[in-house]
C-alpha cells in the first residue's frame, strides 16, 4: 500500500470492526432523529386526544388513557372564528401555490430557453430576493397596500408571498428545464407542435418533479407564514391562521391548550401527508442545485 | 413529392466576437426518393446543415426550397418535415402510442384515424406488442423503431436523420439499417441521412455527400466516392482501414508518368500528369492493394510491427520512412516481428495535390 | 402511407412581420415569460424598499400619517440608540448560534436518513414535516412544554437537571431565553438543511463509493473525499440562506418571547416591529429597515466574494 494512511477502517480497525461501529451510531443517530423529530407531533396528538379538563389540571398526561380519551376537543375546528382563521390559511396557501408555479414555470421557460438581452445580470438580481424579509418589507408594504386598498385582503397577502418565493421557485424551475433535453421539444415542433403547444405538451409533464418542489417550497412558506398575514391582515377576525390563533390566546376568550393541540393536529395532518407521498419528487426537484 | 435543394447554404456563429463559419456555402440537391447521406468528422457542419433544412437553425444565408416552396425562413412547425434525433427524443411521459400519434393529434386528426394509422405504422415496424409500454421500458433498437413510427404516421415532404444510431451497439445498427431503408422507401420522399459512420453512409445511401470543415468535398454514388476519391479527405475518410499516404515524386511523363515513392518507380498509365513533371505529390492507397514482400529488396523497407487477425484478413501495421503504415494481409499471415518490403499495385494508386489535397489522378 | 398533403399539419399563425421589427421575436417572448416576476419584484421589493427609504427621511406617527421631513434625523437616531446596537449583537449571536447548530445537526440527519434501510420515507416524512408545519405551532407546543406550571421540560429541567428554579419559566428568564430560541428554531429550520444535503447526497453515483473501496479506502476516508466535495457547493448555499433567514427571523422570535424578558431576544427586526407598533414611530421604524437591509446586502456581497456559491451552482449541477 503506498497510501500514508494506516491500512483498514478508522482507528486502525478492521473493515468488519469499522462497520459494525458505524452501524451502531446509525442505530443510536437514528434512535435520537425518532425522539426528537416525532416527539412534538406525538405531544401534540396525545394533548389533542385528552379531556381539556385534565391537560388544564397542570398534570403531566404521557397517554389519553380511556377515562380522559375524548374526540371533543376537535369542536373548536367548528368554531366560526377558528373556522375562518384555517379557511383563510388554506385559501391563502392555494393561490400561493398556483401564483408561483405558473409565474416560475414560465420565467423558468424563458430563462432556460429563449434568448434575451441581461438574461444572466436578470438571473442576479433574481438572487437578492433572498435578502427581502417578510419584516423589511411588511412595514412599509402596510402603507402601501392601505393606499391601493390591498390591506386586509388574501389577494395581497398571496401576492406578498409569492414575491418572496420567487427567487427560490424560478431559479429551481429555470435548473431543471435546462436538465431537459432540448431535443424533445424540437420534436413536437417536428410534429407540428407550436412553441406553445410544445411547452405544454411536452416540457410541463417532464417537469413535474419541480413543479412539486416549488408548490411544497411555496406551501411551507404560505403555511407557516406569520409575519405577512400579522401586518398585512390586521383585522383580527379576517386573518390566518398563525396570528389569529396568537390574538386569540391574548385574549380572555374560552381557549384552553388541549383546544390549541387539536387545531394544531389538524394544520399538521396535511404537511405530514405531503411529506410522506411527495418526498421523492421533492428531492428530485432539489437535486439540480436551486438556490 | 417535390425535390430538396440547398443552394449557397452559409451558417456562421458570433461567440464573444469570433465568427465561427459552421457551414460554407453548400449547395446539394435531394431528388424525391433519394437516399442521401451527409457524413463528414464531428464538428464539419452536417448536423448544422441538416438543423437548417429542418428550420431549427436559420441560415446566415442562402436557401432552402422543397420543390417550388421556399421554406428558407418558415418555422419548423411549417416544414412537414420528420426528424430523427441522436438521443431519439421519444416523449417520456407518453406511451408508445401517444408518441407516434402526437403529431397527427396536433394535426387535428380523430381519435379513430390517428389509432388506424399507428397501428398501420407499428405493424410495418413490429412493434405493435409495444404500443402500451412506455417509452423507458423499451430497448435502444426499439425506441429507434417507434421515433422512425412517429415519422411514418405523418408522412412528410422530407425525412432527416442526424446520427440515430450512433448510441446503438453494432449489431444492432446492422439490424436497424434495413428497416430504415424500408420506412424511408415506403414514405417515398427525399432523405438525407447525417452521420460519422462510413459504413452507414456506404451501406445504405443512393449518394454520399462528404463534408468537411463545412464544405461539401464530394457528392456521388456510394462505389464512386470509394473507387474515385475527389481530395485526400475523402479517401482517407471513406473506407475502413482508410486509405494510406505517401510522399512522391512525379518524374518524366510521356504517355505513362514515372513516379517515385521512396526511391521505387512505378509506372503509371494515366491522363492528367502532364504538367506535374518534377512535382512532389501525395500518393494513396489502399491498405488490400499493399502487398507485403518476405524480400526486403522489393519495396519500401517495412519493419513488422504487429497483427490483429480478424478472422477473414488481418490488418499489419509497419513501420516504414512514411510512419506506421496498415496492410490487409492473408488471414493466417504471421509477421513476428521481422523486415519487410511493401510493394504497390499501381492500378489502384491516388495520386493528390501535395498542398491542397486535390485529387490529381 | 397516408393520402393527405402537408396542408393540414401547419398551424394557423396570424402573420406579425418579425422580419421588419427592430427587435427579435425570441427576444420579446423571452421577455415576456420574465416580466410576472419582474412586476411581482417591482411591486414586492422594490416599491417597498423604495418607499422604506423616502419614509425613513420623515418623521411619522404610525397611527397619524401625517408625513413630516426629517432628513437624515431617524438615521442618527438608529445609530445613537443603544436597543439599536445592542439588538445588532443579539441579531448576530442568534444568526450565528443558529446558523451552525442547524447546520450540523441538519447535515447530521441527512447523513443518517439517506444510510438508513427500514422506515426511511417515514422518517424523512416526519424530518420533512418540521419543516412545513406552522411556525405558530412550534411555538405553541414550546410555550406548553416549558411553562411554569405544566410544562414538562420545564419539570425536567427544574427536577433533574436543576438548570433553573421550580416555579421559574426558562423562556422568561435573561440566561436561558436565548438559548431556547436558538434550539427551538433548529427543531424545525435544521430541515431546510436536510432537504437540500439530502437531495445532493441521493444524487452520488453508488460507482464512486465502489471504486473508493477498491482502493482500500474506509469509510472515513470515503466520506472525506467523496460525500464532502460534492455537498460543499450546497453548503456554502445552504449557509447562507440560512443565515439571511435567521438573521430577518421575526416570527418565532415574536410567539415566544415577544423579544424579552426585557430585551434579552430583542433582535432588529423585532426591534422594527416594536418601533412601529409599540413606539408608533413609523418613520424610525423604515429607517430600522433601510440599516437592516444594507447590511444584509454588504454580507451577501462579502460572501459572494469569498465563496461565490452562484457559481458552485452553475458548473456543478
Amino acid at each position: 500500500m503506498s497510501q500514508s494512511e494506516s491500512p483498514g477502517g478508522i482507528f486502525g480497525l478492521s473493515y468488519d470492526g469499522e462497520t459494525r461501529v458505524f452501524e451502531a451510531l446509525k442505530l443510536v443517530s437514528t434512535a435520537i432523529i425518532v425522539l426528537v423529530g416525532a416527539w412534538p407531533i406525538y405531544w401534540i396528538t396525545q394533548l389533542a386526544f385528552t379531556e381539556y379538563e385534565t391537560v388544564e389540571d397542570d398534570v403531566v398526561t404521557v397517554f389519553p388513557t380511556p377515562d380522559i380519551f375524548t374526540f371533543g376537543n376537535f369542536t373548536v375546528l367548528t368554531d366560526p372564528e377558528m373556522y375562518t382563521y384555517m379557511f383563510n390559511t388554506v385559501v391563502v396557501a392555494i393561490g400561493t401555490i398556483v401564483t408561483v408555479v405558473l409565474v416560475s414555470l414560465i420565467a423558468g421557460y424563458g430563462l432556460a430557453r429563449l434568448d434575451f438581452p441581461q438574461k444572466e445580470n436578470f438571473a442576479r438580481i433574481l438572487l437578492i430576493g433572498y435578502l427581502f424579509s417578510p419584516i423589511v418589507i411588511g412595514i412599509p408594504l402596510y402603507q402601501i397596500w392601505q393606499s391601493i386598498g390591498l390591506l386586509g385582503t388574501r389577494f395581497g397577502l398571496i401576492i406578498a408571498l409569492s414575491a418572496i418565493s420567487m427567487p427560490f421557485a424560478v431559479w429551481l424551475m429555470w435548473k431543471y428545464i435546462m436538465t431537459i433535453p432540448a431535443a424533445h421539444e424540437e420534436a413536437a415542433w417536428v410534429d407540428g407542435a407550436s412553441r406553445w403547444r410544445g411547452f405544454r405538451d411536452v416540457v410541463v409533464p417532464q417537469c413535474r418533479p419541480a413543479i412539486i418542489a416549488a408548490a411544497l417550497f411555496a406551501f411551507a412558506l404560505a403555511w407557516n407564514d406569520f409575519t405577512f398575514a400579522q401586518i398585512l391582515l390586521p383585522q383580527t377576525d379576517t386573518t390566518t391562521f398563525a396570528p389569529g390563533i396568537l390574538r386569540a390566546m391574548g385574549q380572555t376568550q374560552f381557549l384552553p391548550d388541549a383546544y390549541l393541540m387539536a387545531i394544531s393536529l389538524a394544520m399538521t395532518l396535511p404537511p405530514l401527508l405531503f411529506a410522506y407521498f411527495m418526498q421523492s419528487y421533492l428531492l428530485k426537484g432539489f437535486q439540480v442545485r436551486a438556490l | 413529392m417535390p425535390d430538396i435543394e440547398i443552394r449557397n447554404l452559409t451558417k456562421v456563429y458570433e461567440e464573444s466576437g469570433n465568427r465561427i463559419v459552421a457551414v460554407d456555402d453548400v449547395d446539394l440537391t435531394i431528388k424525391d426518393g433519394e437516399f442521401v447521406t451527409l457524413v463528414g468528422p464531428s464538428g464539419c457542419g452536417k448536423t448544422t446543415t441538416l438543423r437548417c433544412v429542418a428550420g431549427l437553425n436559420k441560415p446566415t444565408s442562402g436557401t432552402i426550397t422543397f420543390g417550388d416552396r421556399d421554406v428558407t425562413q418558415k418555422p419548423v412547425q411549417e416544414r412537414n418535415i420528420a426528424l430523427l434525433f441522436q438521443d431519439i427524443a421519444l416523449y417520456p411521459h407518453m406511451s408508445v402510442q401517444e408518441n407516434m400519434a402526437y403529431g397527427l393529434k396536433i394535426a387535428g386528426f380523430s381519435r379513430e384515424e390517428r389509432m388506424a394509422r399507428v397501428e398501420e405504422a407499428a405493424e410495418l415496424l413490429q412493434i405493435t406488442d409495444q404500443l402500451q409500454k412506455m417509452p423507458a421500458d423499451l430497448s435502444g433498437g426499439q425506441q429507434q423503431r417507434v421515433a422512425l413510427g412517429r415519422s411514418l404516421v405523418r408522412d412528410p415532404e422530407i425525412f432527416l436523420f442526424d446520427e440515430p444510431m450512433s448510441d446503438l451497439d453494432a449489431k444492432l445498427k446492422a439490424e436497424l439499417r434495413p428497416v430504415i431503408e424500408k420506412v424511408t422507401d415506403e414514405i417515398g420522399c427525399p432523405t438525407l441521412y447525417v452521420t460519422h459512420d462510413q459504413e452507414e453512409a456506404m451501406t445504405m445511401s443512393d449518394r454520399v455527400a462528404v463534408i468537411n470543415d463545412g464544405e461539401l468535398a464530394q457528392v456521388a454514388p456510394p462505389k464512386e466516392v470509394y473507387d474515385e476519391p475527389a481530395s485526400q479527405f475523402v479517401s482517407q475518410f471513406i473506407g475502413q482501414p482508410s486509405t494510406q499516404f505517401f510522399e512522391g515524386n512525379v518524374g518524366a511523363v510521356n504517355g505513362t508518368a514515372e513516379l517515385d515513392v521512396g526511391g521505387y518507380e512505378y509506372n503509371l498509365a494515366r491522363d492528367g500528369l502532364e504538367g506535374w513533371a518534377g512535382e512532389d505529390v501525395r500518393v494513396g492507397l489502399r491498405p488490400q492493394y499493399i502487398r507485403v514482400s518476405d524480400d526486403p529488396e522489393a519495396g519500401i523497407p517495412a519493419t513488422h510491427l504487429l497483427d490483429e487477425p480478424l478472422g477473414d484478413a488481418t490488418h499489419s501495421f509497419f513501420d516504414t520512412e512514411f510512419g506506421e503504415i496498415v496492410v490487409v494481409t492473408d488471414p493466417d499471415f504471421d509477421g513476428d516481428g521481422k523486415e519487410y518490403s511493401l510493394v504497390f499495385d499501381d492500378e489502384y494508386i491516388q495520386l493528390f495535390d501535395d498542398d491542397s489535397g486535390v485529387r490529381i489522378a | 402511407m397516408a393520402s393527405e398533403t402537408g396542408e393540414s399539419i401547419r398551424p394557423g399563425r396570424t402573420y406579425i412581420p418579425w422580419d421588419d421589427l427592430p427587435v427579435k421575436r425570441e427576444t420579446v417572448a423571452g421577455v415576456g415569460t420574465v416580466i410576472p416576476v419582474v412586476v411581482l419584484y417591482l411591486l414586492i421589493a422594490v416599491l417597498p424598499i423604495a418607499f422604506a427609504f423616502w419614509a425613513s427621511l420623515h418623521e411619522i406617527h404610525t397611527l397619524n400619517p401625517e408625513w413630516q421631513w426629517a432628513g437624515l434625523a431617524n438615521y442618527r437616531e438608529v445609530l445613537n440608540i443603544s436597543t439599536f446596537w445592542g439588538s445588532l449583537w443579539r441579531g448576530i449571536v442568534y444568526m450565528v448560534g443558529s446558523t451552525l447548530l442547524q447546520l450540523g445537526v441538519g447535515l447530521w440527519m441527512a447523513l443518517v436518513l439517506n444510510r438508513i434501510t427500514r422506515g426511511q420515507k417515514l422518517l424523512t416524512a416526519v424530518v420533512f414535516t418540521a419543516y412545513l408545519i406552522p411556525t405558530i405551532i412550534v411555538s405553541l407546543v414550546a410555550m406548553r412544554v416549558f411553562d411554569p406550571a405544566s410544562g414538562v421540560f420545564q419539570m425536567i429541567g427544574a427536577e433533574w437537571l436543576g438548570l433553573w428554579g421550580g416555579r421559574e419559566a426558562p423562556l422568561g428568564s435573561r440566561d436561558w431565553a436565548m438559548q431556547l430560541l436558538i434550539l427551538i428554531g433548529t427543531w424545525k429550520f435544521a430541515v431546510f438543511v436536510t432537504i437540500f444535503t439530502l437531495a445532493q447526497l441521493r444524487a452520488i453515483p453508488d460507482r464512486f463509493y465502489e471504486a473508493a473501496k477498491v482502493c482500500g479506502a474506509n469509510r472515513w476516508q470515503m466520506f472525506r473525499d467523496i460525500t464532502l466535495p460534492r455537498l460543499m457547493g450546497i453548503v456554502t448555499v445552504v449557509v447562507l440562506l440560512r443565515s439571511v433567514f435567521m438573521f430577518n427571523k421575526f416570527d418565532i422570535i415574536w410567539q415566544l418571547t415577544e423579544g424579552g424578558p426585557g430585551n434579552a431576544t430583542t433582535t432588529l427586526p423585532v426591534l422594527a416591529y416594536k418601533t412601529v407598533y409599540t413606539d408608533q414611530a413609523y418613520g424610525l421604524a423604515n429607517a430600522i429597515s433601510v440599516v437592516m437591509f444594507l447590511f444584509l446586502l454588504a454580507s451577501a456581497i462579502i460572501y459572494f466574494q469569498l465563496f461565490n456559491p452562484s457559481e458552485e451552482v452553475e458548473t456543478t449541477t
